[in-house]
């Protein structure tokens, strides 16, 4: 099984994380579980088709090229045969500067890529499937997004100022305080980030926390679970336990045993 | 069917979805007026537990309401756990999970201070334009009371 990360080129900083491939087998069947993570992205499939889940729901097919937005809690993918995808993980804003889609419309979904108007979807889904390199992958996504890049850039707005202070408080900031920072009111806040995130300020302000203390969780040997109460804002651990029951379905020291071994698999470059 | 009516399709599901995120927003937000701006003038609400006394339109019963309980509750809050558009009915199903502290008196239950957390089913359909013209609002009521009585 590989699962690796690639850095996007400068340029495209203020809009990707990261690209990835995701390529091996499943032939008993693989069940993952993901936890909503602040970030949306566009993924194309090419190998076998595989389901989708959120909560517990029923599973749901996921298009062989798709965009998704934000989710609100954990989905869980079911995958059997061979595993072949290759995604760009794009940053809060960045599916609205780049495509002008209303962010709202894409929570918990994963749309075909076809919605985003103008975008060849068979095109570049044959040109993913034809190539059999993962850097040549990689080059069919960065040059996807940098043809869309001058657009990006002309929709850039005091909202995707208003993620990156969320984004740098770690999610332990207040409406009223976002508002403040940004000197703008708070009613234009929550309207304007709506429509370019997909979720209110406050709810993305909670998946932040949730989302950087589910990387640390998975990323540590050892968890002093008082400190991390005080470090992001909890009332206490029952708090603690319950956010992270509601977003993740599974409480904080099953996640750290879960993820603990499954993060050693991944490699950045 | 053609491909281009499929994805009309999809497009108008997921516009319905995004209503519904607007609408958890709004209430998240603590902004009745726009919860009901997403809504038609004539839509209409019930909430189940509560019997046919809470069942009627939503820009009186539900208004009511989610007033009621936004004064009643300040730090009134919301996570959506999943959505789901049921294409037998058309309608989005959301299962959402409402929090918050009681800090004044809530239909006939003085506050002891306690705070309640509780799942919620709302189920929405829409009008032609898009507008939410029914919800349908479930949850353990009994659970709700005990958790604001104890």
């Amino acid at each position: 099984m590989l699962y690796q990360k690639f850095k996007p080129t400068a340029s495209l900083h203020p809009f990707v994380e990261c690209y990835f491939v995701w390529q091996g087998e499943a032939a008993q069947g693989l069940e993952v579980q993901s936890p909503p993570n602040c970030f949306s992205a566009v993924v194309f499939n090419y190998a076998d088709p595989y389901l989708a889940s959120q909560n517990n729901q029923e599973s749901m097919p996921v298009p062989r090229a798709f965009v998704s937005g934000q989710f609100t809690s954990n989905y869980q993918l079911s995958l059997r045969g061979n595993i072949g995808m290759v995604g760009v993980v794009l940053k809060p804003c960045a599916v609205h500067n780049f495509f002008g889609v209303t962010m709202s419309h894409l929570v918990n979904s994963r749309a075909p890529l076809s919605y985003l108007k103008g975008v060849a979807e068979d095109e570049l889904w044959e040109a993913v499937r034809h190539e059999y390199t993962v850097e040549g992958r990689i080059k069919i996504l960065e040059d996807f997004m940098l043809a869309y890049l001058n657009r990006g850039k002309g929709n850039v707005s005091i909202i995707d100022e208003s993620v990156e202070y969320i984004d740098e408080c770690r999610g332990c900031v207040t409406v009223d305080g976002v508002a403040a920072h940004l000197g703008i009111s708070r009613r234009y806040l929550e309207k304007k980030f709506l429509e370019k995130v997909g979720l209110s300020p406050k709810y993305y302000a909670r998946l932040k926390r949730f989302a950087q203390l589910s990387n640390k969780i998975a990323h540590s040997d050892k968890i002093d679970w008082h400190e991390i109460v005080h470090e992001y804002g909890f009332y206490d651990q029952s708090h603690l336990a319950k956010e992270f029951l509601e977003f993740n379905r599974m409480n904080p020291s099953q996640y750290h045993l879960l993820h603990r071994e499954l993060t050693r698999f991944v490699k950045t470059t | 069917m053609n491909t281009s009516v499929q994805n009309q399709e999809h497009v108008d599901v997921l516009a319905k979805k995004g209503t519904c995120i607007e609408f958890f927003s709004a209430y998240q937000d603590m902004d009745v007026e726009r919860m009901l701006s997403l809504c038609d003038a004539n839509g209409t609400i019930a909430f189940v537990p509560l019997g046919s006394d809470y069942a009627g339109k939503i820009d009186s019963v539900g208004k009511a309401v989610w007033s009621a309980l936004m004064t009643a509750f300040p730090n009134l809050d919301n996570t959506v756990k999943s959505q789901r558009y049921d294409e037998a009915s058309d309608a989005v199903v959301c299962q959402v999970v409402i929090f918050g502290k009681q800090e004044s008196e809530f239909a006939g239950m003085p506050s002891k201070g306690n705070d309640f957390d509780t799942e919620h089913i709302f189920i929405f359909r829409f009008n032609k334009a898009g507008k939410i013209a029914d919800i349908n609002v479930n949850w353990d009521h009994q659970s709700f009371v005990a958790q604001l009585t104890k």
